[in-house]
């Protein structure tokens, strides 16, 4: 349409508004058209009325923040993660140190259970036994203290990453 | 443009454009639309906000027989858009932790 269907139109549309507001609209398009003859082709002449209704609308509620709005959330220190750390640290030297004292004991057991074997077969049969016993026990612990080491290893470094899970 | 622009980054836009020289409406339009795709009336509503709250000043000169409109950026409007700048760092740096998998750079 030509600018000035287009501005008649646009004034029509914005007949809510302020007169001293409805003019600049108007000036201002008008100014738009002279460097810019196609954008009246383009544009529909309600729909900007419409946003500028609504822009004004919304203004003159409540006035615009000119503070920024903030576009990451704060970063925190991870605290889960590294009381999490320490936690399987404490299982990791518990368990290491329930590994160390099993395989001693296993150890001493072999060797006892070797030693009563001349005085009585089923008691060094027992001593044997529990000997197995204390080296299972021992595998069962190290497999521990590995996991709960690799997992406070994990959590540690993860700290250093950034944002808390 | 992938990603949507609107809001306080073409608050941002538009007083970065005001900050090298006062321009009127069809340039800075212009202007913004060689960096994003914005329709002819996104920026009228901007304008006005921005004045609104005292970034932008308006002054008009006469041209070929008819008035121009200037808008000139505000000693606040440089503050804002100075904040506007340690923001947008700050965002940047966020996104390219993430898309290197986390993992700083330092």
């Amino acid at each position: 349409m030509t600018k000035y269907v287009f501005l008649a139109r646009l004034e029509e549309a914005l007949a809510a508004l302020d007169p001293d507001e409805r003019r600049a609209t108007l000036q201002y398009y008008e100014e738009y058209f002279e460097d810019n003859a196609e954008a009246a082709d383009t544009l529909s002449p309600e729909q900007i009325a419409a946003e500028t209704l609504a822009s004004y609308g919304i203004d003159s509620d409540a006035p615009q923040k000119a503070e920024p709005q903030a576009v990451s959330p704060p970063r925190k220190f991870p605290v889960g993660r590294l009381v999490g750390g320490i936690l399987l640290s404490f299982l990791a030297v518990t368990l290491g140190s329930v590994a160390l004292g099993m395989i001693c004991a296993s150890a001493i057991l072999f060797v006892v259970a070797f030693f009563i074997l001349q005085l009585s077969v089923p008691l060094a049969v027992t001593v044997f036994g529990s000997a197995i016993l204390a080296l299972g026990l021992f595998g069962l612990s190290l497999g521990g203290t590995v996991k709960s080491v690799k997992g406070a290893t994990n959590l540690f470094k993860n700290c250093e990453g950034g944002e808390a899970a | 443009m992938i990603f949507s622009v609107s809001g306080s980054l073409l608050d941002f836009l538009v007083l970065a454009v005001l900050n090298q020289e006062d321009t009127y409406g069809y340039i800075l339009t212009q202007r913004v639309k060689n960096v994003i795709e914005i329709s002819d009336s996104t920026l009228y509503p901007v304008l006005r906000r921005l004045m609104k709250d005292g970034l932008l000043t308006t002054y008009d000169q006469p041209f070929q027989g008819r008035n121009r409109r200037y808008y000139s950026i505000t000693e606040t409007g440089r503050k804002q858009l100075a904040l506007f700048t340690e923001e947008w760092e700050h965002h940047k740096a966020q996104i390219d932790f993430i898309l290197e998998g986390g993992i700083r750079h330092d």
